[in-house]
């Protein structure tokens, strides 16, 4: 059955799954009862992969320019060398980059010509692959030069790099290999009509990145030096002023401080700290810029340029007088208790600060008419947001792991709040997410396929700590206490954490990756880009990346199996149990870990 | 289609600004690391960014134009 897109405008998250496929996308929703099985699973999800030629092509040539550029950025001795270029009666001494540089500079201008015409490039693209398929071996061929220019360049350029002085027939050679290399490659990736009808329709492009590319090369190699003593210089002033801010900070708290500014040292006679470089706030406001960046690059067309990046300096400024705040309440928690003054609040207090002041510039983007070209009255309410359901809970049950992990930060007594919370959201928002669920086998087999890969993937941390604390923790309680929080434990393993997982992962992110109208999206809709980029959120959210990613796959596969996220969270249930009785069997804590 | 310059050149400039920031932020991250530091435990990071992320969808979802 196909229905027109615009009739779906409900949440399609219960629905039965329905052929909806308006742009092109392939879908992976089951049409008989044969492809409900594994097999017919596989197969299908094997027929998605790499048939097209072009697919293939530039896989192979992304792979190569992604090793050439690993290969070209291996360190060396010197970001640059002098090239000696003979004059009349004298030599002209020029920067000559090493293979770091050409790897910068080469990243730099593909980046910039991406930015700066995504549009037409994205157009042209999608028009060579409809006008025509990809000839049989001529791209093959400019691949194969294009491998042969960089390793002629890494031949030539490295050791003339260690020797300081090169010839200008060296020059000459690197300049004539370098534009080799990038002109195969282009040819190898795109038919060169491609890069003819884009150059086409903008002509400034090419010029303007070159210049870029240039511009790169000058600033890193006659300025690099330079910017990399003056940084040093902007730490050091910046670690002083939050040095002297925190001192006059905790003068009005407290009369017994202890100030040496010499050594970094702030604190009072029973606890004191040392600000080191990191600490005076550097990461956060990098951290902050870069994510509030990607946020104004991705929602620009919904944002007033330029009075938005006014929220860039606003926010440093924010996040600088956070880490002040951050520290001068470090030192008077520390005076109560060391302990979980260093390894509770030291460690999680930045990342909430950080959390709350960028989320209160993002809503400040959002409702300020200065910054929002949408309507700020047109928001609506959380309870009607339409991803509330799918976010707020694992939202609810971090933050209440990371507030909890400020006091208990070895042995979480606190979890069972973590199970209240999470369940107390899952029973607020369980009307809108009415889950049905057809009983079958298949999601539980995926269950413990999933288990098996975990333990396979999963890499150990210190087992012996970890263990040693959740024994000692456990210890520490009555048995009736211990058997409560054993059994609050399991059940967030076993319920509340696959489907606060499993709402957010593979209820909202992979289908918000098919469209920005998730709830448009029926679920159980394939494509490689939700597949997965949702499994490797899924993976970047628990410290075992790979592991996570790979049972996120599976939990995926559930959910394309028959369209239904309750079997995705079934097969993650029975993982996760599958899992507490191995623990609980072989008192293996430091799994749970 | 005419090309969008001036609004183009300033989102490259800030995108190349907030790369090389980026850079200076994963040294120091990098850097520290290697020290062990406790507030960059993976976990950590990952329920920072996932409660970060999280919340700022929902903010979008909020406000986000519907057909």
């Amino acid at each position: 059955m196909t229905i027109a897109r615009g009739a779906a405008e409900k949440n399609c998250l219960t629905e039965e799954p329905i052929s909806v496929a308006p742009r092109g996308e392939r879908q992976l929703v089951p049409k008989a009862r044969a492809e409900y099985t594994a097999f017919g699973m596989a197969s299908r999800m094997i027929s998605l992969a790499p048939k097209s030629p072009w697919l293939v092509r530039w896989v192979l040539s992304s792979l190569l320019l992604l090793a050439g550029l690993f290969f070209s950025s291996m360190p060396v001795s010197r970001f640059f060398c002098w090239a000696e270029v003979p004059l009349h009666n004298d030599v002209l001494y020029l920067p000559f980059p090493t293979r770091f540089f050409l790897a910068a500079v080469i990243a730099t201008t593909m980046t910039a010509a991406l930015f700066l015409d995504w549009g037409t490039f994205r157009e042209e693209a999608r028009r060579i692959v409809t006008e025509s398929t990809t000839s049989g071996a001529g791209w093959a061929v400019w691949l194969l030069l294009y491998v042969l220019a960089v390793a002629g360049l890494s031949r030539l350029v490295d050791p003339i790099s260690r020797n300081g002085i090169v010839t200008a027939s060296h020059v000459l050679s690197a300049t004539i290999l370098t534009l080799s290399a990038v002109a195969t490659w282009c040819l190898a990736a795109m038919p060169a009509r491609f890069w003819l009808r884009w150059a086409g329709r903008n002509p400034w492009l090419f010029p303007t990145v070159a210049a870029i590319g240039v511009l790169a090369y000058v600033v890193g190699a006659h300025y690099a030096p330079l910017v990399a003593g003056t940084l040093a210089t902007l730490t050091d002033s910046l670690e002083r002023s939050v040095l002297w801010m925190s001192f006059f900070g905790l003068r009005l708290f407290t009369k017994d401080v202890i100030f040496e500014p010499e050594h970094n040292l702030i604190g009072t006679h029973n606890f004191s700290v040392d600000i080191d470089r990191p600490c005076a706030g550097w990461e956060g406001i990098g951290l902050f810029c870069t994510l509030f960046g990607t946020y104004l690059w991705f929602y620009r067309r919904e944002l007033r340029f330029p009075h938005v990046l006014a929220l860039l300096p606003i926010g440093a400024v924010v996040l600088w007088y956070l880490n002040i705040i951050r520290i001068v309440a470090l030192i008077l928690l520390g005076n109560w208790s060391a302990s979980i003054a260093i390894q509770g609040f030291h460690s999680v207090a930045g990342w909430l600060f950080f959390n709350a002041a960028t989320l209160a510039l993002v809503a400040t983007s959002r409702r300020m008419r200065a910054f929002a070209k949408t309507d700020p009255s047109s928001g609506t309410s959380i309870h009607s947001n339409p991803a509330s359901p799918f976010l707020v809970p694992l939202i609810a049950i971090i933050l209440t792991a990371m507030i909890a992990r400020m006091f208990f930060y070895d042995f979480d007594v606190l979890y069972p709040l973590r199970v209240l919370v999470g369940g107390g959201a899952l029973w607020f928002y369980w009307r809108r997410i009415s889950l049905r669920w057809r009983p079958s086998w298949a999601p539980v087999v995926l269950g413990v396929l999933a288990f098996v890969a975990w333990s396979i993937l999963r890499r150990g941390p210190d087992a012996g700590g970890i263990n040693a604390s959740i024994s000692a923790g456990l210890g520490s309680l009555s048995p009736g206490e211990a058997a409560t929080w054993i059994m609050f434990r399991v059940a967030g393993a076993v319920m509340i954490a696959p489907i606060a997982e499993e709402l957010a992962f593979r209820g909202y992110i992979i289908r918000k990756l098919v469209s920005a109208e998730f709830e448009t999206v029926v679920p159980g809709r394939f494509t490689w880009v939700s597949f997965l980029g949702s499994s490797i959120l899924f993976g970047a959210l628990h410290a075992q990346w790979l592991a996570g990613t790979a049972v996120g796959m599976i939990f995926a596969f559930a959910l394309y199996r028959r369209g239904s996220i309750a079997d995705a969270m079934v097969s993650h249930g029975v993982a996760n149990g599958v899992l507490a009785a191995q623990v609980l069997a072989t008192r293996q804590w430091f799994l749970w870990g | 289609m005419k090309p969008r310059f001036p609004k183009a050149v300033l989102l490259t400039a800030i995108c190349l600004f907030l790369l090389g920031f980026a850079g200076t932020a994963l040294a120091h991250w990098h850097h520290h690391h290697h020290h062990r530091a406790p507030e960059l435990d993976p976990t950590l990071v990952g329920s920072g960014l996932a409660v970060l992320g999280g919340s700022v969808l929902l903010l979008i979802e909020r406000y986000r134009r519907r057909r």
